[in-house]
């Protein structure tokens, strides 16, 4: 009956780490209930000094601790690019990396993220890349219509391509001539203003909808994506 | 120009022009800038946060607060050290209690912001125009009337297009509501048209982008001469 | 053991019961009554007794009957499996004859040439399953026979060496087989690891199992496993290979009670040998159950003609990362084969040139001892070393096949080996189907079992000892880790699992603990898998059996999981498990200016996703619809994979020169203007209503305002709203207004600064008093809300460090609440963060105006807060930033790009304008095309 004790004691095994499981589920969705309860009665019950106090205390350590989050995501970083290291067709990438990380943080902690020196990181670094990252997406942009012209050419894509021209014709006057004059001062106006101001008003909405519905769900303890399940 | 100036423009120029070099195609050069450029934004939120959040926030407080405010202090400094175990996969489970805070406080938040700032206002908002006794608004009645409406219909239908909702049929496949079905398709234009715009707007922005590159590129050229 | 356990909840039942009495599942097949009896296993050396299987013949699957029926009609020219005992388990041989019978003949007949009797049983079987798998029951009653096997299985190996294949037996067989291989070179054996006849990762632990086991199907079969521990990649003869020979005949011979022999290595089943004689059975195009098992043809030197017959079928080899030899057969194995023949093809290579793939480095001392007497194993380190695209198992198949005919006398020998059987069980690449579903090396959770005389073998042994200390995971969580450790299902996987027939006719889930599956999902090696020593092992192989999570009934899989299904179920568990796993942050940017790079960014924006899964439900149950829609699922991801192969090089080609053409035609006529310095164009005298309100507001306040200013627009924006707001900043400035700077961002306070010092630097606002930053806001929507109930609260001093709002003499020192500023501007980039500073911050604010400065990207979106009074004036993108200079009369900035802006523009019309009409041409011309067909 050896099998059977064996058997036994995976049962028990099985057992226990369910049981702390469902524990630590228990725990984590009190702690989010709880403290996501009294962040939302400081919104409708603001005469409640207590409430509002621990609103506040509440808040602060929110703020604390998305700052350490953003040191998880640093150090996830720097060990994604550590292990990296060892591929020796990224490595270098990953020293480059590894290099300007630690070189900048450093510059950062000894003179202060707004000091002169970081200024210059700043601007000699993370405007030129970030700004012409973005210039490429200029043509990008132009290149992804022509695609969508030659092969999804259907009544949303073709409303959308023509919305996009007459803001093009009335955002910008023509080189050296000047304003469109229909497009500028009428057609452009009125389609940002509104049909698409109603199509992003319902889709406000919807996303207002979709978020209220999601914190429901997770002060409910439905939803648990800080873990346990 | 002084000679920071120059080191800077010099490396704003390469950077620039080996970011744009990706036109022609994937090569080491853009690698290396965007490489270059994560470790430096990485580095440069790091320092941030440590200089203007814990700084502030945890450390002098803990110098400088009396006893009595130490045990606010520390519970926010343990969920912190918590959180970073989710750095290290093996206790990562330690940092289940500070994301649990997080999110719960977050989702808070949201829902307030989202009842508060949007829903309410904006439910009032598409309704304001057929209050015709208020003053607000340009042109005359009619034409706020009929703007009122167009927006109310683009608004209403632009939610039944996001409306998945479905009767369920003994076939499997579910069936859509023929109203909400054509609410859809009506939502399907006010949507593509504010898509429309909305890539009419990013187009300027990444064109601003462009333009703002060519020309500090051509200044810092001109400015040799 | 007189307690049977149900495969289905693997609770222990009363001897006797027909029906499980926790969960009613069925404990003993249709056929018990047929089989009764016939349940003593057959030791090495011993003849098998020869029985007439005629009666099993009605309770047969379809498919052996059909492969019965093809040999009484010499469809196939097999020899009977009765009078070939090393026949493959497929042929319903005389149902008394067991694997070890089977296995033993192997070792001592191994020198004897006959291999062709090995290859047409083979053949018929599989043709049968092809033939038949459309129909087959879901579970195969052999399946459920194989339970009570096991506890007998280590019993015996612990009472008799010579009966049973213990430890030493098993190697001193294993190096006999060695040698009668070299000596009958030619023959083609090959062994299947036991997850085979198993559903991979579905089994529980065996109680010869040991982690051993699962540490090297997992290894040799993951890609990027070797890479990260080479250790655990065995190459010993280990993995429980031969669970679905035992399970294969029992099912052909006593699909209900046969009792399978013990897990030794001597099962090994005939291949064909070297593509003498392709076999028709692989001819089929269809995937079989992954239960089932082929025999792999050596092929060495040439491709056999059943792998060319899958050639017209496969896409092309350039698909896989697989060197060029891989022509052959790993086209196959990428798609329509399944699972069971990719191992078949792994096989190949064994111990050919594939091990000099091998990184050195990551090669185990104890692997480097053992090459010189098992060569084969020389191959499993080199498998498991690549990390992308095509698993290296299949580029060595290829590699191997093709390479064959160079091999020196001595590689040769090794070929012969592994051709023979120890290719297959030396090599885990010979066992792909289930790797791909199997656990990572590091979880060691797979449940088959590793016959004990396999831990005695020097590469087996690191692992071996580590079941009594270590949970034993089942393997299907952890089998998943490939899936998710790939950004997507590999286009091999997709592949084998392509056959949504195959799906349904295995539709036995079996039971997985959560426990079980936590344990399965961890990414770290074991600490007691690098710790125990060659020497511990073997003492611990044997203790282990009697380990909760070694149980012999663990081992028992009352079915199987269809391949594709696995590839599909665990990912989204394993995902968030693996997101802090280094090698799983070989993700590529898909979207954005990133595009196309790896790693350039961290992996994870937020926290949720390095969480641990948790246990999710241990028992998957699908019904007839479920499967129905999970293969139409699985077509339609195949029919993904299939379009993204047929791009034509053409239309890359020409997709790139249309990229460069509208790149080059943008850049030169933006910098035209931009190098004339002209600025003709004029300005849009129009003004929209909220860039007037907004002006009209910032006129109206009095003089000193105290505005709060949010500069939460990333660097990447600082071009357009660096031009929008510097003239609204500018004319706030006039007014001598004190600002107040707050940011969302990191980099918003250094924005702030820069613009500051750079566009608005007459004012010098940076040495004077009336500027504070603030600085950061961390927390997104919490932090904003937090500062906009209490600001001086939230942050108290400024970025340098000063008290800034109870220091006297401070503009700030009366400013308590929101509400107290003057007027409050938003410059932002984007909508999401333009909203979420709305919505907090409007009730704070009270009758404080709000005004904001954003990009032309965010206008629609924030547009119905201006319609609903909640901001009260905008100033959108460049133009408006240009209208607002000309409103102002102050140009700047603005000024100097319009020109350039409004050439952009029209570059941008003239391409919608042309792309419209090529478009229209276009669809013009295929539909007369189409006309012209019809015609």
């Amino acid at each position: 009956m050896g099998a059977h004790h064996r058997h036994c004691g995976w049962r028990a095994i099985e057992t226990g780490g369910y049981f702390v499981r469902t524990i630590t589920t228990i725990f984590l969705a009190i702690i989010a209930i709880a403290s996501g309860v009294v962040v939302l009665l400081g919104y409708f019950l603001p005469a409640i000094p207590f409430l509002v106090n621990l609103r506040v205390a509440f808040l602060n350590w929110a703020m604390i601790l998305a700052a350490v989050a953003v040191f998880v995501g640093i150090f996830n970083l720097f060990s994604v690019h550590t292990q990296k290291l060892r591929n020796k067709n990224e490595a270098a990438y990953s020293v480059l990396l590894l290099v300007f990380l630690l070189g900048t943080f450093a510059l950062g902690l000894l003179l202060g993220p707004t000091s002169p020196a970081m200024n210059v990181v700043f601007t000699s670094i993370q405007i030129p890349v970030e700004t012409s990252l973005m210039a490429l997406l200029a043509v990008s942009l132009l290149y992804a219509t022509i695609r969508l012209l030659r092969w999804r050419a259907n009544f949303m894509s073709i409303t959308f391509i023509i919305t996009a021209l007459i803001i093009f014709l009335g955002t910008a006057p023509l080189p050296f001539i000047g304003p469109i004059p229909f497009f500028s001062d009428w057609l452009r106006p009125v389609i940002a203003q509104v049909p698409a101001a109603a199509g992003a008003r319902g889709i406000l909405l919807g996303v207002a909808l979709g978020t209220l519905m999601t914190g429901l769900r997770i002060l409910f303890g439905a939803d648990r994506p800080y873990g346990g399940k | 120009m002084q000679a920071i100036d120059i080191i800077t423009g010099i490396i704003s120029c390469l950077l620039t022009i080996m970011v744009l070099s990706y036109l022609v195609g994937d090569n080491p050069l853009f690698r290396i800038a965007v490489y270059i450029f994560v470790g430096v934004s990485a580095g440069f939120v790091g320092a941030v946060a440590f200089y203007q959040v814990l700084i502030p926030k945890v450390v002098m407080p803990l110098i400088n607060s009396p006893a009595e405010n130490l045990p606010m202090l520390v519970v926010p400094l343990i969920l912190g050290v918590l959180l970073l175990a989710k750095a290290y996969p093996r206790i990562g489970w330690l940092g289940g209690t500070s994301m649990a805070f997080m999110v719960g406080v977050g989702a808070a938040v949201a829902i307030a912001g989202a009842i508060i700032g949007t829903l309410v206002p904006q439910f009032i908002a598409a309704i304001e125009p057929f209050g015709l006794g208020s003053a607000n608004g340009i042109g005359s009645v009619v034409e706020r009337l009929s703007e009122g409406t167009v927006m109310l219909i683009g608004t209403v239908t632009t939610l039944a297009y996001f409306h998945f909702g479905v009767k369920a049929s003994g076939q499997g496949a579910g069936t859509r509501n023929p109203i909400m079905r054509i609410m859809g398709l009506i939502g399907q234009f006010f949507i593509a048209v504010t898509f429309g715009v909305l890539f009419a707007g990013a187009y300027a922005a990444a064109v601003s982008a462009l333009i703002g590159r060519v020309y500090f590129i051509w200044n810092f050229f001109v400015s040799f001469f | 053991m007189a307690d049977v356990r149900c495969p289905m909840c693997s609770t222990l039942n009363p001897e006797g019961l027909d029906i499980c009495q926790f969960c009613g599942a069925r404990l003993t097949p249709l056929t018990t009554e047929i089989a009764a009896g016939n349940i003593e296993s057959i030791h090495p050396g011993e003849q098998p007794t020869k029985k007439s299987t005629a009666e099993l013949e009605h309770a047969l699957p379809d498919w052996l009957q059909e492969l019965r029926k093809k040999q009484e009609t010499g469809e196939l020219q097999a020899p009977k499996p009765s009078e070939v005992p090393a026949a493959p388990p497929a042929i319903p041989a005389s149902s008394a004859e067991t694997d070890e019978d089977f296995l033993s003949r192997l070792a001592i007949e191994s020198g004897q040439e006959d291999t062709t009797s090995a290859k047409p049983e083979s053949t018929d079987w599989l043709a049968g399953l092809s033939a038949s798998k459309e129909g087959e029951e879901d579970i195969p009653d052999w399946l459920l026979g194989v339970r009570k096997s096991v506890e007998e299985e280590t019993q015996a190996a612990q009472l008799s060496a010579a009966s049973q294949p213990a430890p030493d037996g098993n190697l001193d067989w294993f190096k006999r087989l060695q040698e009668d291989q070299k000596a009958a070179k030619g023959e083609v054996s090959s062994e299947w690891p036991s997850f085979y006849g198993e559903p991979p990762g579905f089994g529980k632990l065996a109680p010869d199992e040991t982690p051993s086991a699962k540490a090297e199907s997992a290894d040799w079969f993951m890609p990027g496993g070797g890479e990260k521990t080479p250790d655990a990649v065995e190459p010993t003869p280990s993995t429980g290979v031969t669970d679905w020979l035992k399970r294969l005949k029992a099912k052909e011979s006593q699909p209900a009670a046969a009792e399978p022999p013990a897990p030794t290595p001597a099962e090994a089943v005939p291949l064909p040998s070297s593509s003498e004689e392709p076999p028709n059975w692989l001819s089929f195009k269809q995937t079989t159950p992954p239960a089932t098992e082929a025999p792999a043809p050596a092929a060495p030197g040439e491709l056999p003609d059943w792998l060319s017959g899958f050639q017209a079928e496969q896409p092309p080899a350039a698909e896989f990362p697989a060197p060029a030899a891989t022509a052959g057969p790993v086209p196959v194995s990428s798609q329509a084969l399944p699972d069971w023949l990719l191992a078949a093809q792994a096989e190949q290579p064994a111990a050919s040139d594939i091990a000099p793939s091998q990184p050195s480095q990551e090669k185990p001392d104890w692997l480097t001892a053992f090459e010189p007497d098992q060569p084969p194993a020389e191959s499993v380190p080199a498998k498991a070393t690549s990390d992308q695209g095509l698993p290296d198992w299949l580029v060595a198949a290829a590699a191997g096949a093709v390479a064959a005919g160079e091999l020196t006398p001595k590689e040769e020998k090794a070929l012969d080996l592994t051709g023979g059987f120890g290719e297959v069980v030396a090599s885990p690449a010979a066992q792909p189907a289930s790797q791909a579903f199997t656990p990572s090396s590091e979880t060691f959770s797979l449940d088959e079992g590793v016959p004990d005389w396999l831990s005695e073998l020097p590469g087996a042994q690191k692992h071996a000892g580590a079941a009594p200390q270590q949970p034993v995971a089942p393997a299907p969580t952890a089998a998943e880790k490939p899936a998710a450790e790939k950004s997507e299902i590999p286009d091999w996987l997709v592949g084998a699992t392509a056959s949504a027939t195959a799906a349904k006719a295995a539709s036995v889930f079996t039971e997985q603990s959560p426990t079980a599956g936590e344990e399965a999902l961890a990414m770290e090696m074991p600490d007691w898998l690098s710790s125990v020593k060659p020497a511990e092992a073997s003492a611990a192989a044997l203790p282990a059996q009697g380990e909760p999570g070694a149980g012999a009934p663990e081992s028992l899989t009352p079915g199987e999981l269809p391949s594709w299904v696995q590839a599909m179920r665990p990912v989204e568990a394993v995902i968030s498990e693996t997101a802090g796993d280094v090698d799983d942050e070989q993700f590529i940017e898909s979207q954005g200016p990133l595009a196309g790079f790896q790693n350039v960014l961290p992996f994870v924006p937020g926290l949720i996703a390095i969480r641990r899964p948790a246990p999710y439900s241990s028992k998957l149950k699908v019904n007839t619809g479920q499967q129905n829609n999970a293969a139409l699922l699985e077509g339609l991801l195949s029919i993904e994979s299939d379009a993204a192969r047929v791009k034509p090089e053409s239309s890359l080609r020409y997709n790139r020169f249309l990229r460069w053409m509208i790149a080059m035609l943008l850049i030169v006529m933006v910098a035209i203007p931009i190098v004339l310095g002209s600025q003709f164009t004029p300005v849009n005298p129009l003004f929209p209503p909220d860039l007037m309100a907004a002006e009209k507001i910032i006129t109206d306040l009095p003089a000193d305002p105290n505005v709060l200013v949010v500069f939460d627009y990333e660097p990447a924006f600082s071009g357009e709203m660096g031009t929008a707001s510097a003239p609204v900043l500018d004319q706030l400035m006039a007014k001598g207004a004190d600002l107040t700077v707050v940011t969302s961002l990191p980099t918003g306070s250094v924005q702030a600064n820069q613009l500051l010092a750079t566009i608005l630097r007459s004012y010098n606002y940076l040495a004077g008093n009336k500027y504070v930053n603030l600085g950061y806001l961390p927390g997104g929507a919490a932090g904003i809300y937090n500062f906009a109930t209490n600001p001086s609260g939230t942050i108290s001093t400024d970025v340098k460090g000063n008290q800034v709002w109870s220091t006297p003499g401070s503009f700030l020192s009366d400013t308590r609440q929101l509400s107290d500023f003057d007027a409050m501007l938003i410059l932002v980039d984007s909508s999401e963060t333009a909203r979420v500073w709305i919505e907090q911050s409007r009730l704070p604010l009270g009758t404080t105006p709000l005004l904001m400065v954003i990009s032309a990207q965010a206008e629609p979106m924030v547009r119905p807060y201006y319609d609903s009074g909640q901001v009260q004036g905008m100033v959108t993108g460049l133009a408006g930033g240009a209208s607002y200079e000309l409103r102002t009369g102050k140009p700047g900035m603005g000024r100097n790009y319009w020109d350039a802006f409004a050439v952009a523009f029209f570059v941008a019309e003239v391409i919608v304008v042309v792309g419209g009409i090529w478009a229209l041409f276009a669809a013009w011309q295929s539909r007369r095309a189409r006309k012209e067909e019809e015609a």
